[in-house]
């Protein structure tokens, strides 16, 4: 049970999606695959956001034989956040949090302030401490009772990364397209998908 | 076979040697030189998976040749080949013969293993072989924490991890671990791995090691009621409390009756899925055969 990323995202217009903070969690891989695995988790927060519509909570599931979940909520505001666990996280935590880290967002850089954030270069030392601490998801034990009976996490919808495409688009197709992706972790990619490894990537 | 292909497998051979880490990643070649491996810090090495077929088809040939089967070159070729091919049991069984004709370190055989589980956390071969080093190092200098952590860390990287249990079994039953203190330590893994069924599996395992009572069943399924509250859309929790209910009917002492209808009433807090429907089925069906049905 664990979060391998956070991500703190501003959606700009309809397809552009900038991320203005990121947390990364790779203790579980190996030394030369989180090179690879990090821009894949970049890539995947970017692909399910610019595909959200403002307003709504999903839970995506990365690939079909993948061991990862990506919850993602975009803010009517368009401020937007992405937790990327494993299968096993509880999602009403990893929804929790994603709400919590954005109010967290709010309060230190005023929406006003979002635009004219460069690329990944927003610092709020919470994000760090939050990764850290919510690995375990009984310490949002109190959270969690609190948020049961609300309606606000109830209607997440949960999903597929192959239905959240649109028409036409394919998952491999985004990837060779992809500017996140350095050529090794194109490579990475495509060899994990062929071998089946995917399961044990995430 | 050439000089030049021994050179390449004897140089994998130390690099292997010396590393702390191997992981399999896709490394580019170009047409004037193959990459077949890549070593960082001295100690984290990446070999080729695209490079996967040429290595082992060479390993083969100089192991069953007949210019290399000295002590040492034996020792080199099946070290790399077992890199990639980790069920090659022609392999272990020279290195087995090498490690009787002390060839070979038990210490840095040990160590070799544990890069290895790393990279394969589900190897059948792999735990056998390392029983059997343990056995030949003799019960006293196995140290039990350290197979114990193995056991976890393979469980966790691989989900239902069968070869890491039943290691785990054997080394429990091997070396007389504590049941109380494994008990404990399971528990805190199942806190972070709860869809594991082996774990759950594992653990009644313990249980049946232990005299049953009622306060026993009693503290389990409250254990199981306090995850259920969260978690109660994942099966492995269901089955272990079927299973928990099962170790209950075959205890004489305990009144049925009450039990059951106990259960009942206490699943009812819980919100209803298709999992609460099958259990409550279940337990309907030993209401009404009185559980002699079950009972063997």
């Amino acid at each position: 049970m664990k979060i391998l990323a956070i991500f703190i995202l501003h959606k700009e217009g309809d397809k552009k999606v900038k991320i203005l903070q990121d947390e990364f969690n790779l203790e579980s891989f190996g030394y030369f695959e989180r090179r690879s695995v990090q821009p894949l988790l970049v890539f995947s927060a970017r692909t399910v956001t610019e595909r959200t519509a403002l307003g709504t909570r999903q839970s995506v599931e990365a690939d079909e034989n993948a061991n990862a979940m990506v919850h993602v909520y975009v803010r009517p505001d368009g401020l937007a956040s992405v937790i990327v666990s494993d299968s096993e996280y509880p999602q009403r935590v990893a929804h929790t949090l994603l709400t919590k880290v954005m109010d967290d967002f709010t309060n230190s850089y005023p929406p006003s302030s979002w635009a004219n954030i460069g690329e990944q270069t927003a610092k709020m030392a919470s994000l760090s401490e939050s990764i850290k601490k919510y690995q375990n998801p009984h310490e949002a034990d109190p959270l969690m009772r609190l948020q049961k009976d609300l309606d606000d996490t109830k209607d997440i919808l949960k999903s597929t990364l192959v239905n959240v495409l649109e028409r036409g688009e394919k998952i491999d197709d985004l990837v060779a397209r992809s500017s996140d992706l350095s050529f090794e972790a194109k490579a990475f990619y495509k060899t994990a998908r062929k071998t089946n490894r995917c399961c044990t990537l995430f | 076979m050439s000089i030049t292909n021994w050179s390449l497998i004897s140089l994998l051979s130390s690099s292997i040697e010396q590393c702390k880490s191997i992981e399999f990643m896709p490394l580019t070649s170009t047409d004037e030189y193959k990459v077949y491996c890549c070593c960082e810090e001295n100690i984290y090495l990446c070999l080729n998976i695209l490079e996967i077929k040429p290595i082992v088809n060479l390993c083969y040939s100089f192991i069953f040749s007949k210019d290399y089967q000295q002590d040492n070159q034996l020792n080199i070729s099946t070290r790399v080949l077992l890199c990639y091919i980790t069920e090659c049991l022609t392999s272990w069984n020279i290195r087995r013969r090498l490690l009787l004709s002390r060839i070979i370190n038990i210490q840095e055989e040990l160590q070799f293993l544990d890069i290895l589980l790393n990279l394969k956390p589900k190897s059948e071969q792999l735990f056998r072989y390392r029983r059997w080093i343990l056995k030949q190092e003799g019960i006293d200098k196995v140290s039990t924490n350290k197979e114990l952590e193995l056991c976890d860390r393979t469980a966790e990287k691989h989900f239902i991890n069968y070869a890491s249990w039943l290691h785990r079994r054997w080394i429990i039953q091997y070396l007389n671990v504590n049941i109380d203190e494994e008990l404990e330590r399971n528990r805190l893994w199942l806190e972070n791995n709860l869809s594991d069924s082996s774990g759950y599996s594992f653990r009644a395992h313990l249980l049946s090691k232990k005299v049953l009572d009622e306060n026993l069943i009693r503290n389990e399924l409250n254990m199981n009621d306090n995850m259920l509250e969260f978690y109660y859309d994942r099966e492995s929790l269901w089955i272990y409390r079927q299973t928990l209910i099962f170790l209950a009917m075959k205890f004489e002492m305990i009144d049925k009756k009450q039990l059951l209808n106990k259960e009942l009433d206490s699943i009812k807090n819980i919100q209803e899925n298709f999992f609460s429907n099958k259990y409550s089925r279940l337990l309907n069906t030993l209401l009404s055969s009185d559980g002699k049905q079950f009972r063997t």
